[in-house]
Protein backbone atom coordinates (compact mmCIF):
# COMPACT_ATOMS: atom_id res chain seq x y z
CA UNK A 1 0.00 0.00 0.00
CA UNK A 2 2.77 2.35 0.75
CA UNK A 3 4.74 1.24 -2.12
CA UNK A 4 1.29 2.11 -4.32
CA UNK A 5 1.26 5.88 -2.88
CA UNK A 6 4.85 6.29 -3.11
CA UNK A 7 5.26 5.53 -6.79
CA UNK A 8 1.62 7.35 -7.34
CA UNK A 9 3.35 10.42 -5.74
CA UNK A 10 6.47 10.30 -7.66
CA UNK A 11 4.47 9.63 -11.02
CA UNK A 12 2.47 12.98 -9.89
CA UNK A 13 5.46 14.70 -9.13
CA UNK A 14 7.35 13.85 -12.18
CA UNK A 15 4.44 14.33 -14.86
CA UNK A 16 4.11 17.35 -13.30
CA UNK A 17 7.36 18.33 -13.66
CA UNK A 18 8.20 17.53 -16.76
CA UNK A 19 5.37 19.41 -18.14
CA UNK A 20 7.53 22.09 -17.15
CA UNK A 21 4.53 24.45 -14.92
CA UNK A 22 4.96 26.61 -17.84
CA UNK A 23 4.59 26.48 -21.59
CA UNK A 24 7.03 27.34 -24.47
CA UNK A 25 10.62 27.82 -23.44
CA UNK A 26 10.00 28.11 -19.84
CA UNK A 27 13.51 27.75 -18.12
CA UNK A 28 15.26 30.00 -17.80
CA UNK A 29 15.86 30.87 -21.14
CA UNK A 30 13.31 33.43 -21.44
CA UNK A 31 12.88 35.91 -23.97
CA UNK A 32 14.91 37.98 -25.78
CA UNK A 33 12.70 40.99 -26.63
CA UNK A 34 10.52 43.04 -24.86
CA UNK A 35 11.34 41.90 -21.09
CA UNK A 36 13.29 45.12 -20.58
CA UNK A 37 16.30 42.62 -19.89
CA UNK A 38 14.84 40.87 -17.07
CA UNK A 39 14.21 37.72 -19.10
CA UNK A 40 11.74 35.21 -17.88
CA UNK A 41 12.37 32.31 -15.70
CA UNK A 42 9.07 30.82 -15.82
CA UNK A 43 7.56 30.30 -19.19
CA UNK A 44 4.02 31.70 -17.57
CA UNK A 45 5.57 34.63 -16.41
CA UNK A 46 6.63 35.79 -19.76
CA UNK A 47 3.23 37.49 -19.89
CA UNK A 48 4.39 40.20 -16.67
CA UNK A 49 7.25 41.03 -17.90
CA UNK A 50 6.84 44.40 -18.79
CA UNK A 51 5.46 44.94 -14.95
CA UNK A 52 8.47 43.73 -13.53
CA UNK A 53 11.55 45.65 -12.61
CA UNK A 54 15.29 45.00 -14.22
CA UNK A 55 16.84 41.30 -13.47
CA UNK A 56 19.46 39.31 -14.20
CA UNK A 57 19.52 38.32 -17.36
CA UNK A 58 18.47 34.99 -18.44
CA UNK A 59 20.37 32.63 -19.80
CA UNK A 60 19.56 33.26 -23.09
CA UNK A 61 20.36 36.87 -22.89
CA UNK A 62 23.69 35.76 -21.25
CA UNK A 63 24.33 32.95 -23.95
CA UNK A 64 23.87 35.72 -26.62
CA UNK A 65 25.93 38.29 -25.18
CA UNK A 66 28.74 35.82 -24.61
CA UNK A 67 28.82 35.04 -28.10
CA UNK A 68 27.96 38.22 -29.51
CA UNK A 69 24.96 36.76 -31.56
CA UNK A 70 23.30 38.50 -34.03
CA UNK A 71 19.62 38.81 -34.77
CA UNK A 72 19.65 36.05 -36.79
CA UNK A 73 21.86 33.83 -34.51
CA UNK A 74 19.68 34.59 -31.41
CA UNK A 75 16.77 33.30 -33.29
CA UNK A 76 18.84 30.04 -34.21
CA UNK A 77 19.65 29.95 -30.35
CA UNK A 78 16.15 30.24 -29.16
CA UNK A 79 14.90 27.67 -31.38
CA UNK A 80 18.48 25.09 -30.30
CA UNK A 81 17.07 25.87 -26.61
CA UNK A 82 13.56 25.73 -27.10
CA UNK A 83 13.98 21.95 -28.93
CA UNK A 84 16.61 21.15 -26.49
CA UNK A 85 14.44 22.00 -23.63
CA UNK A 86 10.91 19.99 -24.92
CA UNK A 87 14.04 17.16 -25.26
CA UNK A 88 14.56 17.34 -21.75
CA UNK A 89 11.32 16.86 -20.59
CA UNK A 90 11.10 13.43 -19.74
CA UNK A 91 14.47 13.37 -18.94
CA UNK A 92 14.17 15.87 -16.35
CA UNK A 93 10.68 13.98 -14.53
CA UNK A 94 13.18 10.93 -14.74
CA UNK A 95 15.78 12.91 -12.98
CA UNK A 96 13.42 14.61 -10.01
CA UNK A 97 12.07 10.56 -9.65
CA UNK A 98 15.23 9.50 -8.86
CA UNK A 99 16.12 11.94 -6.88
CA UNK A 100 13.30 11.32 -4.90
CA UNK A 101 14.10 7.46 -4.69
CA UNK A 102 17.69 8.54 -3.29
CA UNK A 103 16.06 11.06 -0.60
CA UNK A 104 13.29 8.88 0.13
CA UNK A 105 15.92 5.75 0.91
CA UNK A 106 18.15 7.65 2.80
CA UNK A 107 15.51 9.23 4.93
CA UNK A 108 13.90 5.78 5.10
CA UNK A 109 17.19 4.38 6.34
CA UNK A 110 18.05 2.01 4.10
CA UNK A 111 21.93 0.67 3.68
CA UNK A 112 23.94 1.63 1.42
CA UNK A 113 23.69 -1.89 -0.42
CA UNK A 114 19.64 -0.36 -1.35
CA UNK A 115 21.14 3.08 -2.35
CA UNK A 116 23.36 2.60 -4.66
CA UNK A 117 21.38 1.22 -6.82
CA UNK A 118 19.31 4.27 -7.20
CA UNK A 119 22.51 6.57 -7.69
CA UNK A 120 22.98 4.63 -10.21
CA UNK A 121 19.78 4.96 -12.02
CA UNK A 122 20.36 8.71 -11.35
CA UNK A 123 23.32 8.50 -12.72
CA UNK A 124 22.02 6.83 -15.96
CA UNK A 125 19.94 9.79 -16.43
CA UNK A 126 22.00 12.59 -15.24
CA UNK A 127 23.89 10.89 -18.12
CA UNK A 128 21.05 11.69 -20.65
CA UNK A 129 20.46 15.24 -19.56
CA UNK A 130 24.04 15.97 -20.15
CA UNK A 131 23.80 14.88 -23.27
CA UNK A 132 20.95 16.93 -24.51
CA UNK A 133 22.85 19.68 -23.05
CA UNK A 134 25.50 18.84 -25.53
CA UNK A 135 23.63 18.32 -28.36
CA UNK A 136 22.27 21.85 -27.88
CA UNK A 137 25.60 23.24 -27.20
CA UNK A 138 27.23 21.36 -30.62
CA UNK A 139 23.89 22.95 -32.85
CA UNK A 140 25.13 26.20 -31.29
CA UNK A 141 28.89 26.25 -31.76
CA UNK A 142 28.24 24.76 -35.81
CA UNK A 143 26.36 28.36 -35.99
CA UNK A 144 29.12 30.54 -34.83
CA UNK A 145 31.65 31.93 -37.03
CA UNK A 146 35.16 31.67 -36.53
CA UNK A 147 35.68 34.65 -34.44
CA UNK A 148 32.41 33.72 -32.14
CA UNK A 149 34.07 30.49 -31.06
CA UNK A 150 36.34 31.29 -28.88
CA UNK A 151 33.51 31.90 -26.48
CA UNK A 152 32.17 29.21 -26.96
CA UNK A 153 33.11 26.94 -23.87
CA UNK A 154 31.98 30.03 -21.43
CA UNK A 155 28.74 29.56 -23.39
CA UNK A 156 28.52 25.91 -22.32
CA UNK A 157 29.44 26.69 -18.70
CA UNK A 158 26.19 28.71 -18.82
CA UNK A 159 24.14 26.28 -20.06
CA UNK A 160 25.02 23.85 -17.47
CA UNK A 161 21.98 22.71 -16.01
CA UNK A 162 19.96 24.56 -17.73
CA UNK A 163 17.18 21.87 -18.69
CA UNK A 164 17.16 20.96 -15.60
CA UNK A 165 14.61 22.96 -14.35
CA UNK A 166 11.58 24.27 -16.01
CA UNK A 167 11.77 27.29 -13.99
CA UNK A 168 15.24 27.43 -12.50
CA UNK A 169 16.94 29.85 -13.51
CA UNK A 170 20.60 30.31 -11.40
CA UNK A 171 19.02 29.54 -8.36
CA UNK A 172 18.26 26.17 -8.48
CA UNK A 173 20.37 25.55 -11.69
CA UNK A 174 24.28 24.89 -11.81
CA UNK A 175 25.41 28.49 -12.86
CA UNK A 176 28.52 28.47 -11.43
CA UNK A 177 29.23 30.93 -9.51
CA UNK B 1 4.80 3.17 10.71
CA UNK B 2 5.92 7.03 11.65
CA UNK B 3 8.95 6.34 8.85
CA UNK B 4 6.39 5.65 6.41
CA UNK B 5 4.84 7.84 7.32
CA UNK B 6 7.13 10.73 7.37
CA UNK B 7 8.40 9.29 3.72
CA UNK B 8 4.78 9.87 2.40
CA UNK B 9 4.87 13.28 3.13
CA UNK B 10 8.06 13.90 1.53
CA UNK B 11 7.27 12.71 -1.85
CA UNK B 12 3.51 13.36 -1.62
CA UNK B 13 5.38 17.11 -0.42
CA UNK B 14 7.29 17.34 -3.93
CA UNK B 15 4.46 16.51 -5.34
CA UNK B 16 2.23 18.80 -4.44
CA UNK B 17 4.84 21.75 -5.04
CA UNK B 18 5.46 20.16 -8.26
CA UNK B 19 1.71 20.75 -8.92
CA UNK B 20 0.73 22.96 -6.82
CA UNK B 21 3.79 25.69 -6.85
CA UNK B 22 3.18 26.65 -3.43
CA UNK B 23 4.87 29.85 -2.35
CA UNK B 24 8.45 30.49 -1.02
CA UNK B 25 11.02 27.75 -1.69
CA UNK B 26 13.38 26.50 -4.43
CA UNK B 27 16.15 29.02 -6.05
CA UNK B 28 14.52 32.02 -7.32
CA UNK B 29 11.15 31.10 -8.36
CA UNK B 30 9.60 30.10 -6.42
CA UNK B 31 6.23 30.16 -5.58
CA UNK B 32 4.19 32.98 -5.62
CA UNK B 33 3.85 35.37 -8.12
CA UNK B 34 5.42 38.11 -5.78
CA UNK B 35 8.31 36.14 -5.57
CA UNK B 36 8.85 35.69 -8.91
CA UNK B 37 8.72 39.20 -10.02
CA UNK B 38 10.96 40.58 -6.75
CA UNK B 39 13.08 38.65 -5.68
CA UNK B 40 13.89 38.32 -2.05
CA UNK B 41 17.39 39.54 -1.22
CA UNK B 42 17.57 37.06 1.80
CA UNK B 43 20.47 34.78 1.59
CA UNK B 44 19.29 31.00 1.10
CA UNK B 45 19.82 30.14 5.20
CA UNK B 46 17.57 33.06 5.74
CA UNK B 47 15.07 31.55 3.64
CA UNK B 48 15.51 27.73 4.87
CA UNK B 49 14.81 28.73 8.22
CA UNK B 50 11.87 30.89 7.02
CA UNK B 51 10.80 27.82 5.55
CA UNK B 52 10.98 25.13 8.40
CA UNK B 53 10.70 27.76 11.48
CA UNK B 54 13.38 26.43 12.53
CA UNK B 55 14.61 27.48 16.31
CA UNK B 56 17.78 28.77 17.50
CA UNK B 57 19.41 25.41 17.66
CA UNK B 58 18.01 24.05 14.85
CA UNK B 59 19.52 26.93 12.99
CA UNK B 60 22.73 26.15 14.36
CA UNK B 61 22.54 22.69 13.24
CA UNK B 62 20.99 23.32 9.54
CA UNK B 63 23.68 25.66 8.74
CA UNK B 64 26.31 23.13 10.37
CA UNK B 65 24.97 20.68 7.83
CA UNK B 66 24.77 22.68 5.13
CA UNK B 67 28.54 24.30 5.68
CA UNK B 68 29.44 20.42 5.86
CA UNK B 69 28.01 19.80 2.64
CA UNK B 70 29.91 22.64 0.99
CA UNK B 71 32.86 21.60 2.25
CA UNK B 72 32.57 18.01 1.41
CA UNK B 73 31.32 19.32 -2.33
CA UNK B 74 33.78 21.84 -3.08
CA UNK B 75 36.32 19.40 -4.50
CA UNK B 76 33.51 18.02 -6.17
CA UNK B 77 32.69 21.26 -7.27
CA UNK B 78 35.81 21.77 -9.15
CA UNK B 79 35.97 18.42 -11.22
CA UNK B 80 32.67 19.04 -11.88
CA UNK B 81 33.81 22.49 -13.86
CA UNK B 82 36.53 20.87 -15.53
CA UNK B 83 34.81 17.72 -17.03
CA UNK B 84 32.18 20.45 -18.50
CA UNK B 85 34.82 22.10 -20.11
CA UNK B 86 36.32 19.01 -21.86
CA UNK B 87 33.11 17.83 -23.04
CA UNK B 88 33.17 21.80 -24.73
CA UNK B 89 36.82 20.90 -25.69
CA UNK B 90 35.63 17.84 -27.30
CA UNK B 91 33.33 19.59 -29.34
CA UNK B 92 34.80 21.96 -30.46
CA UNK B 93 37.44 19.79 -31.81
CA UNK B 94 34.75 17.97 -33.63
CA UNK B 95 35.14 15.10 -32.29
CA UNK B 96 32.62 12.08 -32.37
CA UNK B 97 29.92 11.02 -30.68
CA UNK B 98 32.24 7.91 -29.47
CA UNK B 99 34.57 10.28 -28.04
CA UNK B 100 32.18 12.50 -26.36
CA UNK B 101 30.34 9.84 -24.75
CA UNK B 102 32.82 9.42 -21.99
CA UNK B 103 33.07 12.44 -21.17
CA UNK B 104 29.12 12.56 -20.85
CA UNK B 105 29.25 9.48 -18.71
CA UNK B 106 32.13 10.62 -16.45
CA UNK B 107 30.67 13.87 -16.03
CA UNK B 108 26.73 11.71 -14.95
CA UNK B 109 29.06 9.85 -12.81
CA UNK B 110 29.94 13.58 -10.97
CA UNK B 111 26.54 15.16 -10.57
CA UNK B 112 25.13 11.80 -9.09
CA UNK B 113 28.05 12.03 -6.57
CA UNK B 114 26.92 15.79 -6.22
CA UNK B 115 23.26 14.47 -5.76
CA UNK B 116 24.18 12.05 -2.95
CA UNK B 117 26.11 14.78 -0.86
CA UNK B 118 22.36 16.90 -1.64
CA UNK B 119 20.46 14.28 -0.50
CA UNK B 120 22.73 13.47 2.34
CA UNK B 121 22.49 17.25 3.44
CA UNK B 122 19.09 17.04 3.08
CA UNK B 123 18.28 13.88 4.92
CA UNK B 124 20.25 15.05 7.74
CA UNK B 125 18.22 18.39 8.18
CA UNK B 126 14.71 16.43 7.77
CA UNK B 127 16.16 14.26 10.78
CA UNK B 128 17.18 17.27 13.03
CA UNK B 129 13.88 18.60 12.64
CA UNK B 130 10.72 17.52 15.31
CA UNK B 131 7.53 15.78 14.19
CA UNK B 132 5.43 19.33 13.59
CA UNK B 133 8.23 20.51 11.06
CA UNK B 134 8.64 17.05 9.59
CA UNK B 135 4.67 17.16 8.68
CA UNK B 136 4.92 20.15 6.72
CA UNK B 137 4.56 19.46 3.52
CA UNK B 138 4.97 22.64 1.75
CA UNK B 139 7.94 23.29 3.91
CA UNK B 140 8.95 19.72 2.92
CA UNK B 141 8.95 20.46 -0.62
CA UNK B 142 10.26 23.69 -0.60
CA UNK B 143 13.22 22.20 0.92
CA UNK B 144 13.66 19.19 -0.98
CA UNK B 145 13.30 21.55 -4.69
CA UNK B 146 16.23 24.13 -2.99
CA UNK B 147 18.61 21.10 -2.70
CA UNK B 148 19.29 20.27 -6.70
CA UNK B 149 22.60 21.93 -7.56
CA UNK B 150 23.09 23.89 -4.27
CA UNK B 151 26.70 23.29 -3.05
CA UNK B 152 27.62 23.66 -7.20
CA UNK B 153 28.51 27.42 -6.33
CA UNK B 154 30.93 28.92 -3.95
CA UNK B 155 29.03 29.89 -1.44
CA UNK B 156 25.49 27.83 -0.90
CA UNK B 157 24.39 30.88 1.40
CA UNK B 158 24.42 33.29 -0.96
CA UNK B 159 21.31 35.58 -1.55
CA UNK B 160 19.54 34.85 -4.93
Amino acid sequence: MFARLLWGALFVTALAFAQGRGGGMGGDEGGMGGMGGAGGRGGDTSSLGSARPAQRQSKLEQISDKLRLNKSQNEQLQNILSKAREEAGPVRAKLLKAREAVAVSMVGGKSQQEIDPLVKAYEATAAEMTGVETQAFTRIYAMLKPNQQSKADQAFELMAGMFEMPEAGQGMGRGRQ
Amino acid sequence: MSTRLSLAVIVMATAAFAQGRGGGGGGRNSGDMGAILMPSPMTRFERISEILRLSKDEKKQVKSILDDAQAEAAPLRDELVKSHEQIAKAVEAGKSQDDINPLVNSHAALEARMAVIEMKAFTRIYQALNEEQKAEQKSMSQLFMMMPHLFQRKNWNAAD
